[in-house]
């Protein structure tokens, strides 16, 4: 294989995709060898052949007879061929088909009567995957190559008069007649091949169809990369020189037609020539439309045998040129695009090839291949009518219904209480469509009844029984079925996997409970531990508040709560009788922030003794605070909860209370605490402020009805203000945090509850000294917040306390009074 | 709208969730005085942990509510995720950290490793 080499190049490829599947004269290719390169045709014999001419791949197609070993040898090169491993050729198949035939009236095979002229698309259509056994290949061209070969120098001549019989029913009949042992009725040469012949006069002088002879197929034989050893022989006289193309035509047509239920070899050599004198010459009115015929040629030609015939191809062109002598009429039966591939793509045209044997569907240029842009919601709109919808929704949501809300959706059910509770006041049209329906029951509810009046107890009814039903049938907690293996655990919602095992409470291995020592400091976990357990008291009692007594067992549930209360007081640590100089627990619980938190729902279940002695519990303790600390470590945030959680609360309290109970507060306080210090703290303040205003509320009798102040008590009053005015005195102006922190921002917040602080001051003045005192001394301040006109709040202030000191001005009167 | 809910805690036949603070009460009583495992992790409710997850990732975040899975919900949450980035050529190896800032977030309770109060650092 000396001279065969495979260095393409562009042009050739060029050519040879132009008459892609009308082969171009294979003569072109073979014009660097003389009259001698010829391809080995097929013999009626073979004798030429033996047992070693293609190696032992090929021996055992030996069963196919003589013929099959006649290959055409095409001038093929390193071209992979695309064959499927192991299955180059198909014999079995094609025996197996032709083997179980009969020959039928006429001789002929196939369940078809294979006329030459009827096109045999639908078959070819249908069948264009599969592929032709080598044989049948060779076959057809040995058959095209006897016959041109027997027509070089006949003019017009039909029938060759060496050729007793027809070339093709010669080959078939022998091929048959090898298979089964019938006879093939000949056939008068058909259309086809007076059109090849005319085809090959067409294509100029000298240039006979010569197939390529002399060299073996490597590809026609067997699993890429076998190479059969080359064989060079002589040409033999009966080899009839065909191209190469022209052979392929053949065989796919042939392979075509042979996809039929018994594919008939005699009309595969028929219409193998019929596809081939088309492919070859296509008259220009047939340029614009292909015939189905044509079209499925190109198909099967562009199928598994092209990629090996390409190379074939460019050899056969070597040294040639023939470009411009391929007759344009040619391009025809390409597909438009892929024409236009043709001239753009000097390189690649192989894979071109593969790409369309990758995806065959030649139907392309007819087909719309504009992606589907819609939205996904036009896409699929339809595809479920309503009551579909509402079904598959019924069925979900029927598996959430439950007859205890609260137990099963508790977060939901808080949410949205709490949210319609926020929003009664705003929203004025309730959200709240029908009343005692939850979502579940709300959304299955059919919306065509409209507003009866008994839609809620049908609808609950309903809940009823499909909750009823649901429980009828427990699916339990795991599957097993009969005959299998092992159970499957159905895990859901309800029925959550257990992941870890933990021993509960009470199953202790035997262990005594050891004393723990008792540390009066308690550790921050101990008190986290405490807090924990207060809020699991306070939830209690929380629900037994919520549900009420169960089946009027008031006892058990009079039990139950007060159970539940003294948990919670224990934990509150309030009454334990710590030493003044430790530190008390209730201050470190109140140190957390859930600690505060926990407060004001504490507070709903105590008595009035435990509010009370809670309260003065806090204020023996407050230095001890974290909010009360100084501004250094006491965080805005904790200041801010403690402010808006237990202050709120225990003002709640304070409120209620008669002025012998302030008196002794205010005592508390002053004994405990340096009252400096303790102004200078916002929940100091706030709580001085409280007692201030308390103490003036009953004073002028607004305490509430049957409130008698008593003398002694008044006077007591009289004498702890004035105790907290002189230990005030002269650091008034330092209580305000402005004085110390220059942002104005912040000022203006944190002043409030100074100036609140002094408002309350000047309303309990018992003196005008006291008025006088106050004024002057905060007066710089007076002024200089007054002057702030731009500011409402500090204005507001301001006037506050002006008012309280009853002197009659407001801000702007003093500023303009003061002439500044 | 700040809510915080807390529960207390079932039979372990139920769904568990346990988190801060709620107006309303619900599930039947039953308190437990020993402490588990997971009643450590109600002790850190409401405070800031460190949660060490898998992915080389770090959160530290209010804890707001837990369950038994060890599903969290944090609030105002870091996560740090630390990546190795590996040169192409030296193979050489850097270690560097990203960040990122979470308002409340959900933590699917199979990628945690580990809680605890967080590291004063």
């Amino acid at each position: 294989m000396a001279e065969l080499d495979d260095s393409f190049s562009g042009s050739k490829m060029d050519e040879l995709l132009e008459q892609r599947f009308a082969y171009g004269n294979p003569e072109d290719d073979l014009g660097d060898e003389s009259e001698g390169g010829r391809l080995l045709a097929l013999e009626a014999d073979n004798e030429d052949l033996n047992d070693e001419t293609f190696g032992d791949v090929v021996a055992d197609r030996e069963k196919l007879g003589s013929y099959n070993r006649s290959l055409v040898r095409i001038r093929s090169l390193q071209v992979t061929i695309v064959v499927s491993a192991g299955d180059d050729f198909d014999f079995s198949a094609a025996n197996a088909r032709i083997a179980n035939e009969q020959p039928n009236s006429h001789g002929q095979y196939g369940g078809q009567i294979n006329h030459p002229r009827e096109p045999r698309a639908e078959q070819i259509h249908g069948n264009m995957q599969q592929r032709i056994p080598e044989s049948m290949h060779e076959q057809m061209r040995g058959s095209y190559q006897e016959q041109w070969e027997s027509d070089q120098g006949a003019a017009s001549s039909r029938r060759p008069s060496e050729l007793s019989k027809d070339p093709y029913m010669n080959m078939a009949h022998q091929y048959n007649q090898q298979q089964h042992g019938y006879p093939m009725q000949q056939q008068p040469m058909s259309l086809e091949e007076i059109e090849a012949q005319m085809l090959q006069k067409s294509r100029g002088d000298g240039r006979p169809v010569h197939p390529h002879d002399g060299r073996p197929t490597r590809d026609a034989h067997g699993p890429p990369g076998y190479e059969p050893p080359d064989m060079y022989g002589p040409p033999n006289p009966n080899r009839h020189p065909l191209s190469v193309a022209e052979m392929e035509v053949a065989l796919r047509a042939q392979r075509a037609g042979n996809m039929g239920p018994n594919g008939g070899t005699q009309g595969f050599h028929q219409h193998g020539a019929a596809m081939v004198m088309a492919v070859r010459h296509i008259p220009p009115p047939q340029l614009g439309r292909p015939t189905p015929n044509q079209m499925e040629m190109a198909e099967a030609m562009r199928r598994s045998q092209s990629p090996r015939i390409y190379p074939e191809m460019d050899r056969m062109n070597d040294g040639q040129n023939m470009r411009g002598q391929r007759p344009p009429m040619q391009l025809g039966h390409f597909l438009p695009q892929q024409r236009g591939q043709v001239q753009n793509l000097p390189q690649g045209y192989a894979r071109m090839d593969q790409n369309s044997q990758r995806y065959p569907n030649d139907r392309r240029m007819y087909m719309d291949n504009r992606p589907d842009i819609r939205t996904r919601e036009e896409k699929y709109k339809g595809t479920m009518n309503q009551y579909e919808k509402e079904l598959i929704a019924k069925i979900q949501i029927s598996q959430l219904v439950t007859d205890n809300p609260y137990r099963d959706d508790f977060y939901y059910i808080v949410y949205t209480s709490l949210t319609a509770a926020n929003d009664a006041s705003s929203d004025e049209p309730g959200k709240a469509a029908k009343p005692g329906l939850n979502w579940q029951q709300s959304l299955l509810l059919d919306q065509t009844r409209g507003n009866g009046p008994n839609v809620t107890s049908r609808m609950q009814q309903q809940m009823q029984r499909l909750i009823e039903g649901r429980k009828a049938k427990p699916k339990g907690n795991s599957l097993s079925l009969e005959g299998a293996l092992g159970k499957i655990s159905l895990s859901s919602v309800r029925n959550p996997r257990q992941l870890l095992q933990v021993n509960g409470p009470g199953s202790k291995d035997g262990k005594e409970n050891l004393p723990t020592p008792h540390n009066p400091l308690l550790t921050p976990k101990q008190l986290l531990k405490r807090i924990e357990s207060v809020y699991s008291e306070v939830l209690e009692l929380e629900i037994l508040k919520r549900a009420g007594p169960i089946d009027d067992d008031v006892e058990s549930w009079n039990t139950q709560f007060e159970e539940h209360r003294e948990k919670m007081w224990k934990g509150l640590g309030v009454a334990e009788p710590v030493p003044l100089h430790y530190p008390h627990p209730f201050a470190a619980f109140l140190g957390f922030g859930k600690g505060k938190k926990v407060i004001p729902r504490v507070f709903r279940f105590l008595t009035r003794d435990q509010s009370l002695s809670l309260i003065s519990t806090l204020l023996s303790r407050l230095e001890s605070l974290d909010v009360c600390q100084s501004t250094a470590s006491a965080n805005q945030q904790d200041v801010e909860l403690f402010m808006s959680n237990v202050v709120p609360t225990v003002v709640s309290v304070i409120m209620e209370v008669p002025l012998f109970v302030v008196n002794a507060c205010m005592r508390i306080l002053l004994e405990r605490h340096n009252m400096v210090w303790l102004a200078k703290s916002k929940p100091g303040l706030a709580i001085l402020t409280m007692f201030l205003s308390r103490a003036e509320m009953v004073k002028q009798g607004a305490g509430g009805p049957g409130f008698q102040v008593a003398e002694q008590e008044l006077h007591m009053w009289t004498e702890i203000y004035n105790f907290l005015f002189a230990s005030l005195h002269n650091n008034f102006a330092s209580l305000f945090p402005s004085s110390a922190n220059p942002d104005v921002s912040v000022n203006v917040a944190s002043d409030v509850y100074v100036w609140q602080f002094l408002a309350a001051l000047a309303v309990g003045a018992t003196t005008v000294d006291h008025q006088r005192v106050l004024l002057t001394e905060v007066r710089d301040k007076v002024l200089e917040t007054a002057r702030r006109t731009e500011d409402a709040k500090a204005l507001a202030n301001v006037n506050l306390f002006l008012n309280a000191l009853g002197l009659g001005i407001d801000a702007r009167q003093l500023v303009n009074m003061s002439g500044l | 709208m700040h809510l915080e809910v807390r529960v207390p805690e079932r039979s372990s036949s139920e769904t568990q969730v346990v988190m801060a603070d709620v107006q309303t009460g619900a599930a039947p009583p039953e308190t437990r005085e020993t402490t588990e495992p997971l009643d450590l992790v109600r002790l850190s409710l409401d405070e800031r942990v460190y949660v060490k997850m898998r992915g080389d990732r770090e959160l530290k975040g209010k804890l707001h509510a837990y369950d038994q899975h060890m599903n969290m919900v944090l609030g105002d949450v870091e996560e740090f995720i630390t990546v190795v980035d590996v040169n192409d050529e030296t193979y050489e190896e850097i270690v560097r950290t990203v960040k990122k800032d979470h308002e409340m977030l959900f933590v699917r309770g199979d990628g945690v490793i580990l809680i605890s109060p967080p590291t004063r650092s």
